[in-house]
């Protein structure tokens, strides 16, 4: 064995687990320090065909980084940040190790009061560009700022084979390949580094919590926003959910949680939070907020109580807020796997984009409430990302849940025909890749991953199940038809 | 009516200041500000105060004229009247300069029957500015207040974290307190108050305005303390992990505590 491969130990057992609670096996484990070493490590395990998961930070929920037997290459100490441009606009080459905040940090240290900054967002600042990349992941701010890949302009990813690939964009195909790539959840590749593309701040930020009693109240909130004057509406950069069974979760673990332990304490009466953060010149800021306000007092929101926050420090912890909801699920979870370690996250993302806001909400109570299920929503309302995550209190609730989860997924492709998802497929969710990709799409997949990855190496287990009997979502069936 | 005087500051972000090695003094310029987290509880300290009885609030800040963006900000918590110190005079102050030029502000305005300071700044660190203020203005002081148990307009009932002990008062009024951060915790500002906020004026004190006008009283000039240098902390050297299982690694927690 090359010596930058370690069998596997006591000591690596927190690389088998990821934010999915999803406990994996694996033989070997690598921390490789640069793209030279990743490229050796993986001819040398290509040699014995030895199967390889990759890592960043291990924050995503769905088991993209959970080994399934094989080799673990963990990226985590590929952090350098390599270099600054200044073209058209600001870029920043990185290591794919590198994480969301220490690209903030680098970031703010080099231009140093000029207010760059890298659009997607992921509330996770642990999170590695190299696992953004590669699951795609956005913030909540996607709907104003765009997708993810629109702020890559390059990517160093070494395939299946141990071949360097520098992808651009200087064509169309090599820029659509780029835009395969990223998402492609490592199918494809192991992407080693990044140039990331750069935005200057919007002038002034505000951010704005209304609450809400009823669910027709936000309901019609909801409504009068996609109503609102496009010049106003332009001036949102986000609009965030989160129910009560959410908020009752931070609520319980906040005086554990630093950036959030002294925010106030939400007055029971209200079961239902809408954040809103506005961004652009205080002109417009002010008079977007003076529409809303009056929407607020329509629909039975009390201005009074909505929170009021600007600039980016005081937005930061309005972030922190809504990421603890995420954290704060994970952690219910955690305990609840005390008791039971075969429970794991349970958590349904899809995108309900024509629906009303009130139906994409009840799409998920109704037959949670059928089945006795607790579950906490929240998420983006734009687009209708919103994520119910089932909370179950033993395994038989959990079984149920994972039923629920198979149901929903089910529903919405029955009656609204393809599934949206946005924290990825991974290993959790690739029994629902036939209800996310289309045939045509799957196929397309599979001649990609012969392409870069022939041995099929790389992050065996994600977007396909490993389990060949399941022809709609396996890789050994997809592909059959060509 | 109980007037109430609430000192704020507005300081860096974040603690990456460099120190300008001419004059003693943190380079700023560039930084991300906040208002000073401890005098946010000074404020929510006022504003419960307000709730209980007819009261005003009045802010003062000392800082540059970007400083503003502070008192806008306090508006949005429902203060009725904010006020800057700004002028160049004023730059570089130590303890005794800042305390003299905010006593020198509140005099301007008025009379106040309870000064209200936060317990120290992110930045100086000094915790001294309050009881310094107290002096200047000729008032009993009180620091580390952690309950305002009552109210009225000639006297408080607070009680006061000594350390060791928790102290119960009954206090005349007019008086100055610093209070403790972590019984205060502050309110988030209401949207109908941030906007009610924009029209709101913001009140600039020049050395101009102030009843002394000697610039060497002030700033620098007026300072009695310069500061020699601004550090951060120096890194400690990464510690090799060891593992190690079972007695073997109770036994050596076992003498790592003893020699302790």
């Amino acid at each position: 064995m090359s010596k930058e491969i370690y069998p596997m130990e006591e000591k690596y057992q927190e690389y088998l687990i990821d934010e999915s609670k999803n406990l994996g096996e694996a033989t070997s484990i690598s921390f490789p320090e640069n793209e030279d070493e990743v490229q050796e490590i993986v001819k040398t395990l290509l040699r014995e065909r030895v199967p390889i998961t990759v890592q960043g930070s291990m924050t995503g929920i769905v088991g993209g980084s959970i080994p399934c037997g094989g080799h673990i290459m963990n990226l985590q100490k590929m952090k350098r940040i390599l270099s600054f441009a200044n073209q058209e606009q600001p870029q920043v080459t990185v290591e794919a190790g590198v994480s969301l905040e220490e690209l903030e940090q680098g970031i703010d240290r080099h231009y140093r009061g000029e207010r760059y900054f890298w659009p997607p967002t992921p509330s996770e600042g642990t999170a590695s560009i190299g696992g953004i990349l590669a699951t795609a992941a956005r913030g909540m701010n996607v709907s104003y700022y765009g997708d993810t890949k629109k702020y890559v302009s390059e990517i160093q990813m070494v395939d299946g084979m141990g071949k360097l690939h520098v992808i651009g964009r200087s064509s169309a195909e090599e820029s659509d390949l780029l835009d395969t790539i990223i998402g492609s959840e490592g199918l494809l590749g192991i992407i080693t580094k990044a140039t990331l593309v750069l935005r200057k701040r919007l002038e002034e930020s505000w951010g704005i919590t209304f609450f809400f009693k009823e669910l027709d109240q936000i309901d019609a909130f909801v409504k009068g926003l996609e109503e609102i004057e496009e010049t106003l509406s332009k001036c949102i950069v986000a609009t965030e959910y989160a129910d009560r069974r959410a908020l009752d979760l931070v609520e319980s673990k906040k005086a554990f949680m630093n950036k959030i332990k002294e925010l106030p304490d939400i007055e029971k009466a209200f079961n239902h939070l809408l954040y809103l953060e506005l961004g652009g010149t205080e002109e417009r800021i002010t008079q977007t907020a003076e529409v809303l306000m009056n929407l607020a007092l329509e629909c039975g929101s009390d201005p009074d109580k909505a929170w009021a926050v600007m600039g980016e420090m005081e937005i930061q912890k309005m972030h922190a807020f809504h990421h603890c909801v995420a954290e704060c699920i994970n952690l219910y979870t955690e305990e609840v796997r005390r008791g039971d370690n075969r429970i794991t996250k349970l958590e349904a993302d899809i995108a309900l984009p024509e629906l009303p806001f009130k139906e994409c909400i009840e799409f998920y109570r109704e037959e949670a409430q059928r089945q006795i299920l607790d579950i906490a929503i929240f998420g983006h309302v734009k687009g209708r990302y919103l994520h119910a995550n089932i909370l179950p209190k033993n395994y038989t609730e959990y079984e149920s849940g994972e039923k629920l989860i198979d149901f929903w997924n089910r529903e919405a492709y029955e009656k609204y025909g393809q599934v949206a998802i946005e924290h990825g497929i991974g290993k959790v969710k690739n029994r629902l890749t036939k209800y996310i990709y289309t045939e045509k799409q799957r196929a397309q997949m599979v001649t990609q991953k012969q392409e870069y990855d022939p041995q099929q190496l790389l992050n065996r287990g994600n977007v396909f199940s490993e389990d060949t009997d399941d022809k709609d979502s396996s890789m050994y069936e997809a592909g059959a038809s060509l | 009516m109980i007037k109430i005087a609430v000192c704020m500051k507005q300081v860096p972000a974040y603690s990456e200041g460099d120190m300008d090695e001419k004059t003693g003094l943190i380079k700023r310029n560039g930084l991300e500000t906040i208002i000073n987290p401890y005098d946010l509880a000074a404020l929510e300290a006022a504003l419960q105060l307000k709730e209980r009885l007819d009261a005003r609030i009045d802010v003062f800040s000392m800082g540059p004229k970007r400083a503003e963006s502070l008192i806008r900000d306090v508006y949005a918590y429902g203060v009725d009247a904010g006020y800057l110190l700004t002028n160049s005079k004023f730059g570089g102050a130590d303890v005794l300069a800042t305390s003299y030029t905010l006593m020198q502000g509140i005099q301007v305005i008025d009379d106040y029957d309870l000064v209200i300071c936060g317990k120290q700044t992110t930045d100086g660190d000094t915790s001294q500015v309050g009881p310094a203020l107290a002096k200047w203005l000729a008032l009993p002081s009180y620091q580390g207040v952690m309950r305002i148990l009552e109210v009225s307009d000639k006297q408080m009932k607070i009680s006061q974290d000594l350390g060791k002990f928790i102290q119960f008062l009954e206090v005349p009024l007019p008086c100055l307190i610093s209070v403790n951060r972590e019984e205060f915790l502050p309110r988030m500002p209401s949207f109908a108050g941030r906007l009610q906020s924009k029209n709101k004026e913001i009140h600039y004190l020049a050395l101009s305005d102030l009843a002394d006008k000697d610039e060497n009283h002030y700033g620098m000039k007026g300072s009695a303390t310069k500061v020699k240098r601004i550090f951060p902390p120096a890194q400690t050297q990464a510690v090799k992990a060891q593992f190690l299982e079972g007695r073997d690694g109770a036994q050596a927690i076992l003498s790592f505590i003893r020699k302790e």
